[in-house]
């Protein structure tokens, strides 16, 4: 099962758990009452992020065996999955998180999670944090590792 | 000097002396001359018997006279050129102990002269050196502190910078950041820790 590019976050897997176990539940109701005959039953409404999942891993949205088993799953990678941190100088856009997301996946490893924090003083590019290991690929640390050229171009301004 | 002058002194005293005692000696032979017992003149009336003349007497005792004058003379002259050839020799030897003493003592004067001027040059070596030294270790102390100076300055201010390097990017760059730009140059430093990070997540 390929986690869907948007679902990036330990917490966003960790609510995307709450939803298919949810969903799951409205789904055994629905299987029940249509059991009993009691009145007109519909299959609950799947969620777009739940609804993309359950396409890309070839579950039908009324298989309950297969759902509890994608719900197990995602419990397993939320246990499992690598995390990174990531430290950028503002708030990343959707895309932006994507692309982080796509080329982590792509590059390092295709169960990773990532989350993002802010801090402006960093003036720009990242930090990254991967186990015990910080990598700080920030403007700030850059200027400060040229020291002798910020008075360069300070004189020269 | 001192001892030229006393010898030359000592010499006159001497020549003195021996001219004094020269005619102290020329009177004493000649009272001994005149106060000799004068013979007892016999009258012996025998005319054939009488020696010498009254006339003779005289002559000889002339003569006599004459002869120790002139003897007196002859040992005054020979004393006279006898100490001329002693104060002669005298000065001469004056002269040469004078010039060997001299020498001995300029010998002796260029002598301490050297030593003293190798002992000053010896002491002004040790001095020159002895400065050098000083100064050598007085520059490293210097040296030292100032490199030291600097650093704590350079310390300092490095630890001040990263404050103001942040406020200045904060205040620069803090509501203007536009990620999308960096994104490139973002993963391109990802791509170039890629194995490095691969690692970090599988350690």
């Amino acid at each position: 099962m390929k986690l869907p590019v948007d679902i990036y976050s330990p917490d966003q897997l960790s609510a995307l758990i709450l939803e298919v176990g949810g969903y799951s539940g409205r789904l055994r109701d629905a299987a029940v009452r249509a059991k009993t005959g009691s009145g007109q039953v519909s299959l609950p409404e799947v969620p777009d992020l739940l609804a993309q999942l359950l396409e890309e891993s070839g579950i039908k949205p009324n298989d309950t065996t297969a759902i509890d088993g994608l719900r197990k799953e995602l419990e397993e990678k939320l246990k499992k999955s690598p995390v990174v941190h990531l430290m950028l100088a503002a708030h990343p856009t959707a895309a932006i998180k994507r692309q982080f997301t796509t080329w982590f996946r792509t590059e390092i490893n295709p169960e990773i999670l990532l989350t993002f924090a802010v801090r402006s003083d960093i003036g720009g590019g990242l930090i990254l944090q991967a186990g015990s290991h910080v990598y700080d690929f920030s403007f700030k640390r850059r200027l400060l590792a040229n020291k002798k050229r910020i008075a360069e171009i300070a004189a020269s301004v | 000097m001192d001892n030229f002058e006393l010898v030359l002194v000592g010499g006159l005293v001497l020549l003195a002396v021996v001219n004094a005692a020269s005619l102290v000696w020329a009177f004493y032979l000649d009272q001994k001359l005149r106060s000799r017992p004068t013979p007892k003149v016999y009258e012996v009336h025998i005319e054939g018997s009488r020696v010498f003349s009254e006339i003779d007497l005289a002559a000889v005792e002339q003569q006599a006279k004459g002869e120790l004058q002139g003897a007196t003379h002859e040992a005054a002259q020979k004393m006279q050129d006898t100490l001329k050839v002693a104060i002669g020799r005298i000065a001469e030897h004056v002269d040469e102990m004078t010039t060997t003493t001299l020498n001995q003592e300029f010998e002796k004067y260029q002598v301490s002269l050297q030593a003293l001027r190798e002992q000053s040059i010896t002491e002004f070596t040790k001095l020159q050196a002895e400065l050098n030294d000083r100064r050598q270790r007085m520059l490293e102390a210097l040296e030292k502190q100032v490199t030291t100076e600097q650093a704590k300055r350079m310390e300092q201010f490095d630890s001040k910078l990263n404050d103001i390097v942040s406020s200045y990017i904060v205040e620069s760059l803090g509501s203007q950041v536009d990620l999308g730009a960096q994104m490139v140059h973002i993963l391109q430093n990802l791509q170039q820790n890629k194995d490095t990070i691969k690692k970090d997540l599988s350690a």
